[in-house]
C-alpha cells in the first residue's frame, strides 16, 4: 500500500515538473544569441525590419523587400496612417503584431530588406495589401487588384 | 493504525494544495487579462468618442468657412479644420477596423485635408470673402461631413446605450477573418461607408486635382518575351560575369508590367541578383544584390565614381548626385539627370554601392523610366542675383542652382534650388523661378543614428 502511494506521489511530482517545463517552453522567452547588428539612421528602418522579420521570416530576400514596400506604400497613401509606426501598429493590420512575432530581434536579412524598401526599391509597384492565398479567407481581400506573386504572398492594391 | 491514517491524507493533501495553487494562479491571470482588456477597451472608446467629436467640429468649420468675411478668421478656421482632420485620421487608425473596408470614408478625410491645406496656402493671396469655386468645393465636403457625422453620432449612442465592447468586436472580427455580418459597430461603419459611396466623385476643378505625369519609356510599343528578358538581364548585369542560370520568378501586372528575374551566379559564394525587366521596351527597372558587406575599404568619392561608370555603362549620362545615404558600409546615391544646367528632380535614379570592394549592389530607376523626357524649360524670370537678395539672412547658403521639381500636387515647376543650413539643420528650399515664391522646403538633416541588436 505504502509503496503504491509513494509511486503515485512520484508520478504526480514528475507530471507537474514536466507540465511546468512545457508551460515554460511555451510561455517563457527562450534565450537567443544576440549579435551587434550595426547602425541604422532613424528607428523606421529597425521597426520595418522587425515587422518584415515577423511577417515574412523564411521568405526570399525579394519577398521580404516586397512586404517592407507595402508598408512604405501605405505610409505614402492618404488612406493609411502617415508614419511607419502608425501603419505597423494599426490595430489588427498585421498578424505579427497581434501574435507577438514582431517583438523578436530581426535577422540581418530583414534589416537589409527594410533598408531597400525605405530607400525606394519596390518589387510590388505600389501594392497596399498582401495575403497568403493558402490561408486568406477574407472575401474582401480577394477583391483587390493583384499585381504579382512573390514566394507565398500575393501582392495587390 | 494512527500512522496509517496520517499517511492516507498525504496525496489528497498535496492535490488540495495544488488545486488551491492553480486556482489562485488562474484567478491572478484572469485579473491581469481583464485589466489589460479594460485598458485596450478604454483606448478604443476614447478614440471613437474623439472621432465623433472631431467630425462634428469639422462639419461646423466647413459651414463656418462659408460665412466668414475676413481672411484672418478664414486662416484660423482652415488651420483648425486641418488639425481636426489629422486628429480624426489618427483616431480612425487607432480603432480595430483594419479588416473593414472604409476607403470612401478615409478618402473623404484625406480630400478634406488636401483642400484645407491648399486653401490655407492660398488664402493670403485671396479676397476677404471666399471665392465661389472654393465655396463650391467646401460645400461638397460639408454635405459629406454632415452625413458621416450623423452616422457616427447614431453609432456612438448605440455603443453607449447597449454597452458595446470594441475589444469583443476586435476578437470577433479576427475570428471571422473580416467577414463579420451582424455586428452593430461594424454595421455602423459600413453604413457610413455606404453613405459616402452614394455621393458622386468630388468635383474639385483643376485647383485641387493631382497632376499625374505621363508615363513614358516603359509604355512603348515594343513587347518582349521571356527569352528576350533573359538576354536583357544577362547583358545588363555584369555581362562578362559567368552565370549559372537566369530564372523567371514572377510576372508583374502593375503600373509597369515586368518579368521578375533571378540571376544565379556561377561562383557559389556569390549572392544571387534580383532584377525586374519591363515587358514593354525591355528596360531593367531595378536590380538588387543582397550580399553581406564587409568593412569599408572604399571612400564615398570612389563610390560615386563607380556609380557614374555604372550609369554611363547603361546609357545614363549627365547625371548629378544630389544625395548620399551611408549606413553599415553601404552607400546609396541618388542621381538626377541634367537638361542644360537644370536638374530634373522627378526623374531620379538610385545606385547602391558596397563600400568593401566598391561593387554596385543595387539600382532603382522606376521614376526615371516612368517620367524621363526632354522638357520645354522656360528661362527663369527671376535672376540668381535677385533671388540672393530675397533670401532670409539667417539661412547659411551653400549653393544655388536651377531645378525642375514636382510640387505638392504633382505639377512640374521650374525653381531655384537653395541649399543651406540653420545651426545643425540642413534644408533645400525651392523658389519659383517665375514668381520668386517659396514653393517647397525639404529638410535634409540626416536622422539620428543608433546601434541595434540582431538575432544570430
Amino acid at each position: 500500500m505504502v509503496k503504491t502511494r509513494i509511486r503515485v506521489i512520484a508520478v504526480v511530482v514528475a507530471v507537474t515538473l514536466l507540465f511546468t517545463f512545457i508551460l515554460n517552453q511555451i510561455v517563457g522567452t527562450s534565450e537567443k544569441a544576440l549579435a551587434r547588428g550595426g547602425t541604422v539612421s532613424s528607428n523606421d528602418v529597425y521597426v520595418l525590419s522587425k515587422i518584415i522579420n515577423g511577417e515574412a521570416r523564411g521568405e526570399s530576400f525579394l519577398g521580404q523587400v516586397a512586404v517592407g514596400a507595402v508598408i512604405v506604400n501605405r505610409v505614402k497613401n492618404p488612406n493609411f496612417p502617415n508614419s511607419v509606426y502608425g501603419v505597423v501598429f494599426e490595430p489588427g493590420a498585421f498578424d505579427a503584431v497581434s501574435d507577438g512575432q514582431y517583438y523578436r530581434k530581426p535577422l540581418s536579412a530583414s534589416v537589409k530588406a527594410a533598408r531597400a524598401a525605405i530607400s525606394g526599391w519596390d518589387p510590388t509597384y505600389g501594392a497596399l495589401y498582401y495575403w497568403n492565398p493558402a490561408t486568406a479567407t477574407s472575401r474582401w481581400i480577394w477583391s483587390r487588384k493583384i499585381i504579382n506573386r512573390i514566394g507565398k504572398h500575393v501582392f495587390g492594391r | 493504525m494512527r500512522n496509517m491514517k496520517w499517511r492516507n491524507w498525504i496525496v489528497p493533501g498535496i492535490l488540495v494544495v495544488a488545486l488551491l495553487g492553480t486556482g489562485y494562479w488562474g484567478y491572478t491571470e484572469y485579473k491581469v487579462r481583464q485589466d489589460l482588456q479594460n485598458r485596450a477597451e478604454s483606448q478604443y472608446q476614447r478614440a471613437f468618442y474623439e472621432l465623433t467629436q472631431h467630425l462634428d467640429t469639422i462639419t461646423g468649420q466647413l459651414a463656418q468657412l462659408q460665412v466668414i468675411a475676413s481672411k484672418e478668421q478664414r486662416i484660423l478656421g482652415l488651420a483648425t479644420m486641418w488639425r481636426q482632420i489629422f486628429a480624426a485620421q489618427d483616431n480612425l487608425g487607432g480603432l480595430p477596423l483594419a479588416l473593414v473596408p472604409l476607403s470612401k470614408t478615409e478618402k473623404f478625410l484625406s480630400d478634406a485635408g488636401d483642400v484645407s491645406y491648399t486653401l490655407l496656402s492660398r488664402t493670403t493671396k485671396q479676397k476677404e470673402i471666399l471665392e465661389e469655386k472654393d465655396a463650391k468645393v467646401l460645400g461638397q465636403l460639408y454635405q459629406r461631413a454632415e452625413a458621416l457625422k450623423e452616422e457616427m453620432a447614431k453609432l456612438g449612442a448605440k455603443i453607449l446605450n447597449e454597452e458595446l465592447s470594441w475589444t469583443q468586436v476586435e476578437v470577433a472580427l479576427k475570428e471571422a477573418n473580416g467577414n463579420l455580418e451582424d455586428n452593430t459597430i461594424i454595421n455602423g461603419f459600413k453604413l457610413a461607408e455606404k453613405r459616402m459611396e452614394e455621393y458622386p466623385e468630388m468635383e474639385t476643378g483643376d485647383d485641387f486635382a493631382l497632376v499625374k505625369p505621363e508615363v513614358k519609356i516603359v509604355r512603348g510599343e515594343e513587347k518582349i518575351d521571356k527569352a528576350e528578358a533573359v538576354q536583357i538581364a544577362d547583358k545588363w548585369w555584369n555581362p562578362k560575369e559567368e552565370k549559372e542560370a537566369i530564372n523567371l520568378t514572377y510576372e508583374g501586372v502593375g503600373d509597369i508590367p515586368t518579368y521578375g528575374m533571378e540571376i544565379i551566379p556561377a561562383k557559389k559564394e556569390e549572392s544571387p541578383v534580383y532584377l525586374d525587366v519591363s515587358k514593354l521596351d525591355g528596360k531593367v527597372i531595378w536590380a538588387m544584390k543582397p550580399k553581406d558587406v564587409a568593412a569599408s575599404n572604399v571612400d564615398l568619392s570612389q563610390g560615386e565614381q563607380n556609380c557614374q561608370e555604372f550609369l554611363a555603362g547603361h546609357n545614363l549620362y549627365n547625371m548629378e548626385p544630389i544625395h548620399i545615404e551611408n549606413e553599415d558600409n553601404t552607400a546609396i546615391y541618388t542621381f538626377v539627370p541634367r537638361q542644360g544646367n537644370v536638374l530634373l528632380y522627378p526623374d531620379q535614379v538610385k545606385v547602391a554601392v558596397a563600400l568593401d570592394n566598391g561593387e554596385i549592389i543595387g539600382f532603382e530607376g522606376t521614376a526615371y523610366y516612368m517620367y524621363h523626357r526632354t522638357r520645354d524649360l522656360p528661362l527663369p524670370k527671376i535672376s540668381e542675383n535677385t533671388l540672393k537678395n530675397q533670401l532670409n539672412p539667417r539661412l547659411k547658403v551653400e549653393l544655388i542652382r536651377p531645378a525642375l521639381i514636382a510640387n505638392d500636387w504633382g505639377k512640374e515647376v521650374l525653381t531655384w534650388e537653395v541649399r543651406g543650413s540653420y545651426d545643425k539643420e540642413k534644408f533645400a528650399l525651392f523658389y519659383n523661378a517665375e514668381s520668386g515664391s517659396e514653393e517647397m522646403i525639404v529638410r535634409l538633416t540626416p536622422p539620428p543614428k543608433f546601434d541595434f541588436l540582431l538575432e544570430e
